[in-house]
This record gives structure tokens, sequence and C-alpha cells, in this order.
């Protein structure tokens, strides 16, 4: 699946991996069902055994998207065995101060902040 | 008039405040606008910044006032019963703390049944015994049970605790009207440490 509009993108690649890029500032988990239904979809494909999310490139994420990021860790967790990773940039500052927590909701999760 | 947390700038007149956008949203969804506004403003404060080592880069500011303002926007088109929003901001480096700051102040017209929700939770926020990482946490535990997320709060959370930014409101009744003037500050600190 690829969603390409004028402000982000979205998609997903080999390796089990949805990849978030520009700027997601939408309203609500409503709006955002489609990431999320992407992100199980991902995780499905993999037999539930991993997913990464890749953010290096999303300078820009409202509160209403780290909810649907937290949302997502938490199901992970409650699951179980399943190789969750996060790609993040040092760059943006956004990540540095908010993908952390999302650690702190799954503490097994590999954040890779770089 | 009810003020929580620490209002301590006045509600400015427009001409003493660096920037003042006042706006009517189209719709109730209008996030377009939303970033629009946000994006002239952080641009705006960004361009402002000395490059000193004591101040955050102006892409951090940027950032910051990008994340923030967007946030007390978003809330203020979600929650707004009628009128316009109005944004002023300005930049305080006369404060005598050693600190300086960029101001933003958010107003908008809610109803007067909104006032108790909102009381609760922000006093919530404020209060010296709430321990904001554990308060996001559980908030988000308990939106991921798919409950009402719009009012949780995460935003003002998210502002308190991962931007270590100051947030105070205050609401004045407008009298003979069912509606209350609602005013959000945010205190974004534009030095390190």
């Amino acid at each position: 699946m690829e969603v390409i509009t004028e402000d982000y993108k979205v998609w997903d690649s080999d390796n089990y991996t949805v990849h978030l890029e520009g700027t997601l500032r939408l309203g609500g988990s409503k709006e955002y069902t489609f990431i999320t239904n992407l992100l199980h979809e991902v995780l499905e494909k993999s037999d539930n055994t991993e997913i990464t999310i890749d953010l290096s490139a999303l300078h820009f994420l409202n509160s209403s998207g780290i909810n649907i990021l937290s949302k997502f860790a938490i199901f992970v967790r409650k699951k179980g065995a399943i190789q969750f990773t996060v790609k993040g940039s040092t760059n943006i500052p956004w990540q540095n101060k908010s993908l952390p927590n999302l650690k702190k909701l799954y503490p097994a999760l590999i954040l890779q902040i770089e | 008039m009810c003020v929580i947390g620490h209002f301590d700038t006045p509600l400015l007149l427009p001409e003493c405040s660096d920037l003042n956008i006042t706006f009517q949203p189209y719709k109730e969804s209008d996030w377009k606008h939303c970033a629009i506004i946000t994006n002239c403003v952080a641009n705006y404060y960004s361009l402002m910044i000395p490059t000193q080592e004591k101040y955050f880069s102006a892409d951090e500011i940027n950032h910051y006032v990008s994340y923030i303002l967007n946030e007390l926007i978003e809330n203020a088109v979600k929650f707004r019963k009628t009128g316009q929003i109005t944004i002023q901001s300005y930049l305080d480096k006369e404060n005598t703390d050693t600190k300086e700051h960029i101001i933003l102040l958010v107003s908008n017209m809610i109803s007067r049944s909104q006032e108790a929700a909102l009381t609760q939770l922000t006093s919530t926020l404020v209060s010296a015994d709430t321990d904001l990482e554990q308060l996001m946490l559980e908030k988000l535990e308990y939106n991921a049970l798919g409950k009402d997320e719009a009012a949780s709060g995460l935003g003002f959370i998210t502002i308190m605790h991962d931007y270590h930014t100051p947030l105070a409101w205050k609401l004045v009744p407008h009298i003979d009207t069912p509606f209350t003037k609602l005013t959000t500050m945010a205190k974004i600190a534009i030095t390190v440490d």
C-alpha cells in the first residue's frame, strides 16, 4: 500500500517495514485509521513475528498520531513475542522528545534513533 | 474568572504582542489551516532566535513552537463553540529570571457546560502532586482501550512532559451569553537550562 499527499507519504516495504514521511497532523484516530490498518496488515503478513516502523523522515507528528503509535505499541505488547522496531532520527526534535515514551509502554521495543 | 496554573502574563492588547492572528475555522476539522498558521508562527520565531550557545537552535525552536502551537490550535478548533480563534504571541526577554521565553496565548469560546471537565483536567495537570509521566502512560493505556481520547488531554500532557513547557488557562465568562472565553498560555523556553 502507498498513500502520497502533498504533506506526507505512507507505504510498506520488504522486511515488514512501514514508512511514514513528511508531516502528519491528522485529526483524531479516525483520520489515522489507514495507518493503523496498514500496521496491522503488515504485522499479519509477518505471521505476527516482526514489524518495523521507520519514522526517520517524519518531521512532524501531532498528539493524535503519537496516540496511534502508542496504541499499536500496547497492542504488540499484549500479543507478545513480536520483534517490534521503531527507527527515528536524532535530527528531528519531536522524535528525541516523544519516541522514548513508546519504550516505557513496551520495554521490549527496539528503539533506534540515529 | 477562573485561572488554572501560573498565568503570569497579562492578556495582551493586540499592539503589545509581536504577532497576532485571528481566524474563523471554516469547518470542524480545519486542520490544514491550523498547520498553515502554526508554520507561519514557528517560522516567524525561528528567525528571532540569536545564534548564541545559550539558545536552542532556530530549527529546534521551530519544531517546539510547531508542535505546541499546533496542539493548542487543534484543541481550540475541536472544542470551540462559537466565534473566532485568536493567537497572540511575543518574545519575553524582559523577565527578571534568567530564562527567555516565547509566550503563546490561544483563545476561543467554549460553552459553560465544558468548563467543569476542563477545570478538572487542567487542575490535575498543574497540581504538584501529579506525576506527569505516570499520568501520560495511564492516559495512553486508557486510550488504547478505545475510550474517548479527544478529551484525554494527551496534547497538553505531551507539551508539559515531553517539552517541559508550562501551560496555564484563564476562563472568563461572557456576561449575557452562554459562552466563556478560554485562553491557554504556553511558555516556551528558548534558552538551554
